[in-house]
């Protein structure tokens, strides 16, 4: 039977309340990371969902917290010009990321458009397939696509070294396999 | 050279390591707030698990008395002491669009960190019942089809921005924030704004709970046109009329083939078995067995969510009870004119004449039914 969501709800809330912080934080930095994880926990439990695990509700609420992040900055009036912008060279330092700049990963994050920064962190912290990504973002497998190759681009350059997707090259192929079907 | 997942996790670790020190979450204080919305929504929320069956079934309310499915268990079928049923909707035509929502892992060799929570509607199908309650006429929209979704405002107050995608992104979109409603809203107003048709009522249903409310039903009889042997899917079907238990049938709906690159003829299939369940919905010899109908009220209690008029028991009794007489062969499907974008996105673009036809019939509340039109039976295989 499935376990009642309250336990499940508290065990995040408590014992993987710093894995979801830091989650939220390499998404939306620091200051606003207390703000996602809290929404998107409640947001998750509020409907009526059927999760089999606490860890099948976990991966609910990095979803969440994802889009949500995404969401909200779409929402931000200044921000949107950005968020449209496909090309992030042109993308400015993330001024509302309160983030450790002397923290070389961190500035790097600061450095792309929201969207470009979720399709990284999902990618390859999350270690979502191109197509889930997209899915999760409400984009197109090829705009995923562009978003982390220039968001790649740019945070090597940012680290002064060449960023590369070695475990990429797999889901690639079945993506492409996929689109032709 | 450096792997970015290295980087990422490296820094991921970092933090959560340092996070781990600082306090937890107010566990209590988040159930409250959650058990507070789920309260706001609770009332549509039951009422939709009772409505989704009636959307499905139409008919079968008749049998249950009781609109609470879960009264019904416990008292006698009531159908013949109970005044007649209203339908509140009489004289007018009443369009439901019915979304079929496939929330389960992605096709496919990849390996998946986990199963996608994500909305994602794989079936749209706009039901269209007429104002004499003589036809009803299902157009289905291929997942696809390319069309501009508005700006869809959330319950939130929030604004998702509209641009032009395909029409399973309307629904992903509006579901943004993880509200089914908010995701249905967004696709019915896609919808309403695409066709030039108001939309009266929207109810959601997950593929997976399909394959329970098809073995309440007893299974639903379909036409297989040619042998399946799928084994991955778990299918292995010859050719003709067959009755399908539930996963079977799942099965059978979702399966993808090479041959069917633009999906038509899954879409095709995933038809057959929607108009099949309501035709079985609406047997009488289901509508008279009282525990039957219980079991399919208690299969479709574990589904999902409506708009809040489709989630009132007594305004659905009143449509299905109105049902009552509809002749089998005036139950219509077809897909509404389509074809590829042939530009390479993969994309489907409505043909515009064709499409603006039928659904200016429909808005007129016309029959697109054509002459001569039967629905596959045991003699048609």
């Amino acid at each position: 039977m499935t376990p009642a969501w309250e336990p499940m709800l508290h065990d995040l809330a408590t014992r993987r309340a710093g894995h979801l912080r830091a989650f939220a934080t390499m998404l939306a930095g620091a200051s606003d990371a207390d703000d996602l994880v809290q929404d998107a926990l409640i947001a998750t439990f509020s409907r009526h969902r059927r999760f089999e695990s606490v860890a099948h509700a976990e991966r609910y609420v990095r979803r969440a917290i994802a889009t949500r992040y995404v969401d909200r900055v779409r929402k931000a009036a200044s921000e949107r010009r950005r968020t449209r912008a496909t090309a992030p060279r042109e993308a400015i330092a993330d001024s509302t990321a309160q983030v450790d700049n002397r923290d070389a990963i961190d500035g790097a994050l600061a450095l792309l458009a929201p969207r470009v920064r979720a399709c990284i962190v999902l990618r390859y912290l999350e270690d979502l397939s191109v197509h889930e990504t997209a899915h999760a973002l409400g984009l197109s497998d090829g705009a995923v696509k562009r978003y982390c190759s220039d968001g790649l681009a740019l945070m090597g350059a940012h680290l002064g070294t060449t960023l590369t997707d070695h475990a990429g090259d797999t889901s690639l192929v079945s993506v492409t396999a996929r689109s032709a079907r | 050279m450096s792997d970015i997942r290295d980087a990422l996790h490296g820094r991921h670790h970092e933090l959560a390591a340092t996070q781990e020190a600082h306090r937890a979450y107010d566990s209590s204080t988040l159930a409250a707030s959650a058990r507070r919305r789920r309260r706001v929504r609770g009332g549509v929320a039951s009422a939709g698990a009772v409505t989704t069956m009636a959307v499905l079934g139409l008919g079968m309310w008749l049998a249950l008395g009781p609109a609470d499915p879960t009264a019904a268990v416990d008292s006698p079928p009531a159908a013949a002491s109970s005044p007649e049923p209203v339908d509140a909707a009489a004289g007018s035509p009443v369009t439901i669009v019915f979304i079929g929502a496939d929330n389960r892992v992605a096709e496919g060799g990849e390996t998946l960190t986990g199963e996608s929570a994500d909305m994602r509607a794989d079936t749209t199908v706009v039901m269209h019942i007429s104002a004499d309650r003589g036809r009803i006429e299902m157009i289905s929209l291929p997942r696809d089809s390319r069309v501009q979704v508005p700006d869809c405002t959330l319950r939130d107050g929030s604004v998702v921005e509209g641009s032009t995608g395909r029409l399973g992104v309307a629904f992903t979109r509006g579901g943004i924030e993880g509200d089914v409603d908010d995701a249905a809203t967004c696709l019915q107003d896609t919808v309403r704004d695409a066709l030039g048709l108001e939309i009266d009522h929207y109810a959601v249903i997950e593929f997976a709970d399909f394959s329970g409310l098809v073995d309440a039903l007893g299974g639903v009889p379909l036409c297989v046109p040619e042998d399946v042997h799928a084994p991955e899917a778990g299918l292995d079907l010859t050719a003709g009329y067959q009755v399908l238990d539930g996963e079977t049938a799942l099965a059978w709906a979702r399966v993808r083939s090479s041959e069917d690159p633009d999906d038509s003829m899954r879409i095709a299939r995933q038809q057959d078995l929607f108009a099949s369940m309501v035709a079985t919905a609406v047997d009488p010899d289901l509508l008279a067995d009282p525990s039957r109908s219980t079991a399919v009220a208690e299969a479709v209690s574990a589904s999902l969510a409506t708009d809040a008029l489709l989630g009132d028991p007594a305004y659905v009794r009143g449509l299905a009870w109105s049902l009552k007489d509809l002749d089998p062969a005036h139950l219509y499907q077809t897909t509404i004119p389509w074809e590829d974008a042939s530009d390479g996105s993969g994309d489907v673009v409505w043909k515009d004449a064709e499409a603006r036809a039928m659904f200016d019939a429909i808005a007129a509340d016309e029959s697109i039914i054509p002459a001569g039109y039967a629905r596959a039976s045991l003699e048609g295989c």
